[in-house]
């Protein structure tokens, strides 16, 4: 028996081996139950192998520093090697049918196989020729050892390219873990088991100063002859790329690298060596390689998969649409944790990035579960449509010189409109399809949506409400009817107040002599659609406030200018529908919430809740409102508005389309805010 | 006279540069100050003389740019940064071949040249948008190596975000 093998050749030799063998999971501990298991099966310590295998008595110098427990034990016999003789490469555990012979017995409800594990089993794509050769073993005998040292053999002696390659399975895990240098026995080639040039790898292993001063052969060094013990601890030294940073960090596509002929280890910083390991296109290889080294292949040009991983999330900062990181997170292992870490930062800053309109809309009222009333709902919805051209960037583009956030608004409510409109029964005919898709196109310079997709959205609104019970609405307190003065006062009411309401309430029904009877006749056309979805509300609005004592809220008005938080009742918006196909958006709730609002005035929650609904109606009115009055009658000239909104309308200076509705927010705000005198800003109808 | 410090590439190429072209990076300009006499070349062991060549031609365009203009890229991610306001000379100056690019990346990074590293992750970001991974894999010449498995998992994972 000779030792005359140089240690580094022996240490990749095995460690190659201990991985090719899969033996990596074995640890100690499974021992004695191997060997309760099997008992007469123990076997004399194998006599020690070919040296130049590798795979001899020689022990291993970092088993120490390694933490691996030097416990001499007996070998397993449980489960032999897979039968070479029949050609069946296949573990016999894989292969319940064959029974078992010799030394091995074949796994069964006794005899469980000893090394099972998810990791022994082959890939589904493996077949057992091309599988690598852990999947082979289970266990080691005398035999299978003879068989081991000639796998050493052919595993030292291949080429790079001739396999002998990790199992993929562990290639990648150790690859995703930065443990694995993607290299036939864990070495880029040329610093091979073969080659006589000490390399890092090497300098890992051996790095005790104790073991280097003792001869191989030494009798001292009471190591088991177990090849076993050579490969748990030989499986436990980690390649000295794996400490390098930058290229190291993915390590699987280093290629291969010559090797500078005065290169050591302790020259350079870990950096520099993982540095040393990209090859530089310029430069030709100078290591005198080792007889009988196959030809290297040609390296490698680096790609960006190699950057590291800071300089990856530097990159992905760069890329502004979600869509572009989620790409990068599925085009390789190295890049995908950055890119999904960079897309959860997107996310957060750009909720609505890479989301269809529809989605997004859905996704914003999911997340609102109080009660909507109708400006809060404006100020989703409007906020939703900053929020949707901020995230989506390339949305602007769509729209050319336009607000794309004036386009989007009024889209995402004749969203809203229309899922009213299906959820409605009062509504007879539903919109058809292709007037939806006639409508949302003609009120777009551009064409931004195609047909499809216009159609894929009418099924969408079709079969899932938009809104739906995750937004309790909040119904009309005091139905239209109620509203009205009763005939005898609870208590007086400021005359003021009382003028400001009759005078609203007869416009009303100077305006309303067209309107269908049937929607006052049946009360709110909202209570209707708050039937079907929530009976609580439902029934506290069906409670007349006529017969309770209580008076109407109408009737707290407070005094014009005070700051009570008592606010009189706000008409629905469905008073200003004239026609049967204006009917689904009074389920839209039309009540204006008096907390959301900065000031008081009895005046401007009355003009308030003529803008909503002017606000609407003209978003309306180019979606729905005068098209449907068109549909039936050829249309001439300028579309039809409705008289009361086209009275106030022109009395606001305003006219159709999407500039009107950004008027419409001016005024709003100016409405809002509590300096402007509120009977001022609120432009009456001229008659 | 102008003050010029000597650089020794990787592959041992001396450069002489001037100083003010030699400080735009972070690493020799503190090495510099640290010492201001010595007169032996810098080693940049980690970049080979072609790279070296192409980041001193850099260096010595804008060597007289204003620091301040460069955008601090050390803050938390406030929002993706853009990518296309690319001055042209820069643009045609980092038109180079993936492996150029990898490598004056990887050596912006380690002399700490903010605008040349800005440069070139917005010249890969650029070519990263609007590409399928496919094509991004194809175009950076980088082997897919997922797993069947996780293949099927990761798609599984971001169907939802193809809906657009």
């Amino acid at each position: 028996m000779a030792h005359s093998r140089s240690p580094g050749r022996g240490s990749l030799g095995l460690n190659g081996l201990g991985r090719n063998l899969g033996i990596r999971r074995q640890s100690s501990h499974t021992f004695p139950q191997d060997q309760s298991a099997e008992p007469a099966n123990h076997t004399p310590p194998p006599a020690p192998l070919d040296a130049s295998t590798g795979s001899g008595e020689r022990p291993v110098g970092n088993m120490r520093l390694l933490g691996v427990r030097h416990v001499s034990m007996p070998i397993p016999t449980t489960v032999s090697l897979a039968n070479n003789n029949n050609n069946s490469l296949l573990p016999r555990s894989f292969d319940p049918a064959v029974p078992s012979t010799g030394l091995g017995a074949a796994p069964g409800p006794s005899n469980p196989p000893v090394f099972q594990g998810p990791d022994l089993a082959p890939s589904p794509g493996e077949t057992p020729e091309t599988g690598p050769a852990r999947h082979r073993f289970r266990s080691l005998t005398p035999r299978s050892i003879a068989s081991l040292s000639n796998i050493t053999k052919k595993l030292t002696s291949l080429s790079p390219d001739k396999g002998g390659h990790d199992s993929s399975f562990f290639a990648s895990r150790r690859r995703s873990h930065g443990l694995d240098t993607g290299y036939p026995n864990g070495s880029p080639p040329g610093r091979g088991p073969v080659s006589n040039t000490p390399s890092p790898h090497f300098r890992v292993i051996h790095s005790s100063p104790e073991d280097a001063s003792v001869p191989d052969d030494d009798p001292s060094r009471n190591y088991s002859a177990s090849p076993l013990h050579h490969m748990n601890s030989l499986e436990f030294s980690v390649p000295s790329s794996t400490f390098g940073a930058g290229h190291a960090s993915v390590p699987g596509l280093i290629p291969p690298a010559p090797v500078p002929k005065d290169f050591t280890r302790n020259d350079h910083s870990v950096e520099q060596v993982s540095r040393a390991l990209v090859p530089n296109p310029s430069s030709t290889p100078s290591v005198p390689l080792s007889a009988g080294t196959p030809p290297l292949p040609a390296p490698l040009p680096p790609t960006m998969a190699q950057l590291p991983r800071e300089l990856v999330y530097h990159v992905l900062r760069y890329v502004e649409s979600a869509k572009d990181v989620i790409s990068c997170s599925q085009m390789c292992t190295a890049w995908r944790m950055p890119a999904l870490f960079t897309y959860r930062d997107l996310m957060n800053i750009y909720p609505y990035a890479n989301m269809s309109l529809m989605r997004a809309l859905r996704k914003r009222l999911r997340k609102h579960n109080a009660p909507v009333t109708m400006p809060l709902l404006d100020d989703i919805i409007y906020d939703l449509s900053q929020e949707y051209c901020r995230s989506n960037p390339e949305f602007r583009t769509l729209f050319g010189a336009d607000n794309p956030v004036d386009s989007i608004y009024p889209m995402l409510w004749t969203f809203l409109f229309i899922d009213r409109e299906f959820r409605n029964p009062a509504v007879k005919k539903k919109m058809s399809c292709q007037y939806f898709i006639k409508l949302v196109q003609g009120s777009y310079k551009h064409q931004v949506y195609s047909v499809t997709t216009l159609k894929t959205i009418y099924k969408d609104i079709k079969d899932h409400p938009i809104l739906d019970r995750h937004i309790p609405i909040i119904p009309s307190a005091v139905p239209h009817h109620q509203r009205h003065p009763p005939p005898e006062p609870p208590q007086p009411e400021p005359a003021e107040d009382t003028e400001t309401e009759s005078h609203g309430t007869d416009e009303e029904v100077s305006d309303l002599d067209d309107l269908p009877s049937e929607i006052d006749s049946q009360g709110s056309p909202l209570g209707t659609s708050a039937t079907t979805e929530d009976p609580e509300l439902t029934s506290s609005e069906t409670t007349p406030s006529l017969t309770t004592d209580e008076p109407p809220p109408s009737d707290l008005s407070p005094l014009p200018g005070s700051c009570t938080s008592v606010r009189p009742p706000i008409a629905p918006i469905f008073e200003f529908h004239h026609n049967q196909r204006s009917a689904p958006f009074a389920a839209v709730p039309a009540l204006i919430d008096p907390d959301h609002l900065e000031t008081s005035e009895p005046t401007i929650f009355q003009n308030i809740n003529q803008l909503a609904s002017l606000d609407l109606n003209l978003t309306l009115n180019t979606a729905f409102v005068e098209p449907a009055r068109t549909a039936n009658r050829p249309r001439r000239g300028s579309p039809r508005i409705p008289r009361r909104l086209r009275r106030l309308s022109n009395s606001l200076g305003l006219r159709g389309g999407q500039s009107t509705l950004g008027a419409i927010r001016q005024w709003w705000t100016q409405v809002k805010s509590p300096e402007d005198t509120p009977t001022a800003s609120v432009a009456q109808p001229s008659h | 006279a102008m003050e010029t410090v000597t650089l020794k590439s990787g592959d041992e190429k001396l450069f002489q540069v001037p100083r003010n072209v030699a400080s735009k990076s972070a690493l020799i300009s503190s090495m510099l100050e640290t010492a201001p006499n010595e007169t032996e070349p810098i080693p940049v062991k980690n970049v080979q003389s072609p790279v070296l060549e192409k980041i001193i031609e850099y260096c010595t365009k804008h060597a007289n740019d204003d620091p301040e203009d460069d955008e601090d890229s050390d803050d938390e991610m406030d929002g993706p940064l853009r990518s296309t306001d690319i001055d042209p000379w820069d643009l045609k100056f980092i038109d180079v071949g993936m492996e150029m690019l990898y490598e004056i990346i990887m050596a912006a990074n380690y002399l700490d040249i903010k605008p040349l590293l800005n440069l070139g992750c917005k010249t890969v970001a650029n070519m990263i948008k609007g590409k399928t991974p496919d094509e991004i894999r194809s175009r950076f010449n980088i082997p897919n190596d997922f797993t069947p498995e996780e293949e099927e998992q990761i798609k599984k994972e971001n169907e939802w975000a193809e809906d657009r």
